[in-house]
């Protein structure tokens, strides 16, 4: 804890009324939801149903909302350069007919296009400084760490000069991979855990219990 | 398990270098300095990330920085807004539109965000709140991804990469990443190579950064029930392993 500042209990829990409604429903639609430890069952798979039609609409009408900001604003000011996105746009539902199929690839290939270019701008960059980092002195054994597990995973992924060693060093860098792979594995449970807990929270607050 | 929510009591937490660097940093802007809190997750992940969020945006406000939250998820505008109310002690002193604004989300990744950084103005026309952005003075200042002092991601996905791609490498803007505990080793990575200059990541890294700004928020209390479930997966794989010695031995010694 920072010295000059004592910790403040409860500071994030001042909700208005809305939140707690909002608190009660989730409760519901988790315990719902947690049904599902029992069997699969009527209630839910209408909580599933809920969750995703919820999100589609809310989806529908956000990118309603962004377009009427951005686009039909700019096209009722007069900006007729607009119409170009709006053709584009429109051109993506030609994939529902079997005609005029072939419209939809020429505003796909434009959204690919545009947005590899802009990837590839910055990636570029950020492949250097990485690669970069990875040239460490061997000093220490953290150093030498990051530089057997960068090398030795690229020679497992050699398949055009096999040969023993080659084999052997590959056999390492299977084994960084391991581990890499479990460190991602184990966060994910982390994951999965602090949405568990967040539920678990929310139940608490609904009923008044956790501030 | 549940108990420590009630009654968090505080385990003691590492803190990272990673999050410390983002308190350093952030400790280390004038205040008035504009940073973009780029909320990139969705409310499912709320509970992994919103933890993060909320003691950045508590330590931001304390030193006075201003606040523009954008995203590039549908549900970034209302997730922003929650965290505001949740913040309320936080935001009371805080006039909207000259402290922090709150823009609709920008679709697109790094297309959206290429041309977020280009032109906002140019983006949007109006707030999520309906305001006219040309009138809201906080907008006045930001007329480039240059005027901002500080990006930061907050995402489930690997928004915080994008950043590094579409402001940092073109224009040198600072970027943190707060995202999913499933990248933490890009996180680590790019910290490491200097490529952002920290991040709190997940639960953990809320409860990392509450501990540095004095705070007891959901990090705290998420965490406290992490560590004592992990303690009991931790002892209920090690009384597994005595009862089957355990066994093994008696079964030894009926066999001699």
């Amino acid at each position: 804890m920072a010295e000059d500042s004592p910790a403040e209990e409860g500071v994030l829990a001042e909700m208005d009324v809305s939140v707690y409604l909002g608190n009660l429903l989730g409760v519901f639609l988790i315990a719902t939801i947690f049904s599902y430890l029992w069997k699969d069952n009527r209630i839910y798979r209408f909580a599933a149903s809920t969750y995703i039609g919820f999100s589609v609409a809310h989806g529908m009408i956000l990118q309603y909302e962004f377009l009427k900001k951005g686009l039909f604003s700019d096209l009722a000011a007069g900006k007729l350069i607009s119409i170009v996105p709006l053709l584009l746009g429109l051109m993506c539902f030609t994939s529902l007919s079997r005609g005029y199929r072939w419209l939809n690839r020429y505003a796909l290939a434009l959204m690919l296009g545009t947005s590899l270019g802009l990837d590839l701008r910055g990636r570029a960059g950020t492949v250097v400084i990485n690669l970069l980092a990875t040239m460490k002195p061997l000093n220490n054994l953290n150093n030498i760490v990051i530089i057997v597990c960068a090398i030795t995973p690229m020679v497992y992924f050699l398949f055009s000069a096999k040969n023993r060693i080659s084999i052997q060093i590959g056999r390492i860098g299977r084994y960084a991979m391991m581990v890499a792979f479990g460190a991602t594995f184990a966060n994910v449970g982390l994951t999965r855990l602090s949405y568990l807990m967040g539920a678990i929270l929310n139940i608490l607050r609904a009923f008044g219990l956790a501030s | 398990m549940a108990s420590f929510l009630v009654f968090p009591t505080g385990f003691p937490v590492y803190i990272n270098n990673y999050t410390k660097g983002l308190y350093d940093y952030i400790e280390g802007l004038p205040p008035g300095s504009i940073v973009a809190v780029s909320v990139d997750f969705s409310a499912s992940a709320y509970d992994e990330s919103g933890p993060v969020l909320e003691a950045t945006v508590i330590h931001m406000f304390r030193r006075n920085l201003k606040l523009v939250f954008v995203g590039y998820n549908q549900d970034v505008p209302m997730l922003s807004e929650k965290a505001l109310i949740k913040l309320a002690r936080y935001t009371s002193n805080k006039v909207y539109g000259e402290d922090y604004v709150v823009l609709p989300y920008v679709v697109g990744a790094d297309t959206g965000l290429a041309s977020f950084g280009r032109d906002p103005h140019g983006m949007f026309k109006k707030d999520y709140r309906g305001n006219d952005i040309d009138k809201l003075p906080l907008m006045d200042r930001v007329h480039h991804a240059r005027d901002f002092s500080l990006a930061i991601s907050y995402g489930a996905g690997q928004m915080g990469q994008a950043y590094v791609r579409q402001w940092h490498i073109p224009y040198g803007v600072k970027v943190a990443d707060c995202g999913s505990a499933l990248f933490l080793a890009n996180i680590i990575t790019d910290y490491e190579s200097g490529l952002i200059v920290g991040g709190a990541v997940a639960v953990r890294g809320a409860a990392e950064y509450e501990r540095l700004i004095g705070v007891l928020g959901d990090g705290t209390r998420n965490m406290d029930s992490i560590n004592a479930s992990h303690l009991m997966v931790v002892l209920a794989i090690a009384a597994a392993n005595v009862r089957f010695l355990w066994q093994k031995i008696r079964q030894q010694k009926k066999g001699c």
